[in-house]
C-alpha cells in the first residue's frame, strides 16, 4: 500500500486525518505496534501539526493585542491632544467670534487650509509593539524597528510573498521616506489581499494612513470616504484619531483644487 | 451569534467554541480584563511588556481550553482567566529562576484547581519551543501550512495565493515543510527534556 503514497509523512498525516481506508487504518496501526521509529515519527508528526494550529492561533491573538495596544495608545495621545484642543477650541471660539465680525471662520479656514497642515496634524509614527519575551523577531520588523526605512523597502518584492504585517510596515517605511506612490500601491495590495480573504488584518491602520497618504499626494475624493468611515466607526482602531473637522477640511481642499 | 459589543460568557464561550465571531470574541476579552490582569502582573515585578505578553499567552491557551471543550463552566470566564494569568506568571517568574520571597508569599494563595495540572510549568515549555520551531521554517512552509491546516484552505485556494504551478507542486511542498518542522521538533533537545520529565512525573 506505500506505493500509494510518496512517503512517510504523507501515509501518517492521512492517517492522523482520518482520510484512510479501514483497511489502511489497520495496517498503519499494525505497523505502529511493531515499529517504535514509525511511532516517533506519528508523535512528531502530531506535535508538529499542533505547533501549526497553535502558531495560527497565536498570530491572530497578536493582531488583536497589537491592535488594541495601539487603540490604548492612541486613546491617551487623543486625550492629551483633547486638551490642547479643548484649549485651542476655545481660542478658536474667540477667533470665530472676531472674524464672524470681519468676515467668516469658514473664509479664513479656507484660505489657510492644506494638505500640509492637515497631514501634520493628524500623522504620527506607527510603533511596534515592545519585543516579547520568546517571540521571533523578522528582519524586517527590526529594520522597522531601527528607522532603517530604506532597507525595509529593500525587502518588499515580490509584493505578492509578502505578510499583510510587511506590507502595512513597508507602506509606512515609504511614507517615512517621502515614496508615497509606493506607500500607496503598497497599502492598497494589503487591503485587496484583506478583501479576497475576508480578513481585518492591519486593516484599521491601514485605512488611517492610506487616507493620509492619499492627503499628502491631493488625492482628496480618495481620502474622504476612508476618514468618513473611520469617523463614523467607534470601534475602529484609529476613530479617535479622526474629527468633523478633518472631514470638513478635506470638503474646502477639494473646493480649492 | 454575537455581532459585536458585549458578550455573556455564555456568549463568548459560543463563539469560540463554534469559531463564529471568535475575533470579536478575543476583543471583548482584551477589552473587559487586559487592564484588571495586567495590573496583577506589573504590581508583581512585572513590566507592561510581561503584562501584555502573559495576557495574550493566556487569551490563546484560554481559546485552546474552549475549543478542546476544556473548560467546564464551574467558575466565571473572568475568575478562570485570572487563575490562568497567575499561574503562568509565576511560572515565567520561575522560569527566569528570580523567584523573589515576595513572590513566594504571593504564590502561597495560588488557585490549586482552577487550571489543570496539564497546564503546568513543562506543557508551557513545550508549547514555546513549538513556536520557536515554527519560526524556524521559511517564510513560504510556514504560509503553506498556515493556509491549510489552521485556515482549512483547499490546495486550489492556496494556489491563487502563491506563485507554485499546480496544486500537485503545492501538496508536495506541504508535505516537505511538515517533515521538516516534525525533524525540527524531533531534534529539539529542550522538547525531548521535557517530554521525559512528563513521563518521569506520569509513572511512565
Amino acid at each position: 500500500m506505500n506505493k500509494d503514497f510518496e512517503n512517510t509523512t504523507e501515509l501518517l498525516e492521512k492517517y492522523l486525518q482520518a482520510e484512510l481506508s479501514p483497511e489502511e487504518m489497520r495496517h498503519v496501526e499494525n505497523r505502529l505496534r511493531e515499529d517504535s521509529r514509525l511511532l516517533n515519527d506519528l508523535n512528531n508528526l502530531k506535535m508538529a501539526l499542533n505547533a501549526i494550529k497553535l502558531d495560527g492561533l497565536k498570530s491572530e491573538v497578536a493582531e488583536i493585542s497589537e491592535a488594541y495596544m495601539a487603540g490604548n495608545r492612541e486613546n491617551k495621545n487623543n486625550q492629551n491632544r483633547g486638551k490642547i484642543r479643548s484649549i485651542g477650541y476655545y481660542a478658536l471660539r474667540v477667533a470665530a467670534l472676531l472674524l464672524i465680525v470681519a468676515g467668516s471662520y469658514l473664509g479664513i479656514l479656507y484660505a489657510t487650509v492644506s494638505p500640509e497642515k492637515i497631514f501634520a496634524e493628524n500623522y504620527f509614527p506607527y510603533e511596534l509593539p515592545a519585543s516579547r519575551s520568546g517571540s521571533q523577531t523578522s528582519d524586517l520588523e527590526k529594520f522597522y524597528t531601527s528607522s532603517q526605512w530604506n532597507q525595509v523597502l529593500a525587502l518588499m518584492e515580490p509584493m505578492e510573498d509578502r505578510t499583510q504585517k510587511e506590507l502595512f510596515l513597508g507602506g509606512l517605511s515609504a511614507m517615512r521616506t517621502g515614496k508615497f506612490q509606493y506607500a500607496i500601491k503598497l497599502f492598497e495590495k494589503l487591503l485587496e489581499n484583506n478583501k479576497a480573504n475576508q480578513e481585518q488584518t492591519y486593516q484599521d491602520g491601514t485605512e488611517f494612513y492610506l487616507a493620509l497618504t492619499y492627503i499628502k499626494l491631493g488625492d482628496y475624493d480618495k481620502a474622504r470616504p476612508l476618514f468618513q468611515s473611520i469617523s463614523k466607526d467607534s470601534r475602529h482602531a484609529y476613530h479617535n484619531q479622526v474629527h468633523a473637522i478633518d472631514l470638513l477640511k478635506l470638503k474646502l481642499l477639494n473646493w480649492k483644487k | 451569534m454575537n455581532t459585536g459589543g458585549k458578550f455573556s460568557d455564555a456568549e463568548l464561550m459560543e463563539a469560540i467554541q463554534k469559531n463564529e465571531g471568535k475575533n470579536d470574541a478575543i476583543r471583548f476579552l482584551y477589552q473587559e480584563y487586559f487592564d484588571s490582569l495586567s495590573s496583577l502582573i506589573t504590581y508583581n515585578s512585572g513590566s507592561t511588556e510581561d503584562a501584555q505578553d502573559i495576557f495574550q499567552e493566556v487569551i490563546v491557551s484560554f481559546v485552546q481550553i474552549v475549543q478542546d471543550g476544556k473548560f467546564r463552566g464551574e467558575s466565571s470566564i473572568k475568575t478562570f482567566l485570572y487563575a490562568l494569568a497567575r499561574n503562568t506568571w509565576l511560572n515565567e517568574l520561575k522560569r527566569r529562576g528570580r523567584m523573589t520571597q515576595r513572590n513566594k508569599l504571593y504564590e502561597e494563595g495560588r488557585d490549586r484547581f482552577a487550571v489543570p495540572p496539564s497546564e503546568a510549568f513543562e506543557n508551557r515549555e513545550i508549547r514555546k519551543q513549538l513556536l520557536a520551531a515554527v519560526g524556524r521554517l521559511g517564510e513560504s512552509c510556514r504560509k503553506i501550512l498556515a493556509l491549510f491546516y489552521y485556515e482549512g484552505q483547499s490546495m486550489k485556494e492556496i494556489l491563487e495565493q502563491t506563485s507554485y504551478e499546480n496544486d500537485q507542486v503545492v501538496r508536495n511542498k506541504k508535505y516537505k515543510c511538515l517533515k521538516q518542522l516534525a525533524d525540527l521538533i524531533n531534534n529539539d533537545k529542550i522538547i525531548a527534556e521535557n517530554l521525559k520529565q512528563i513521563d518521569h512525573e506520569q509513572g511512565f
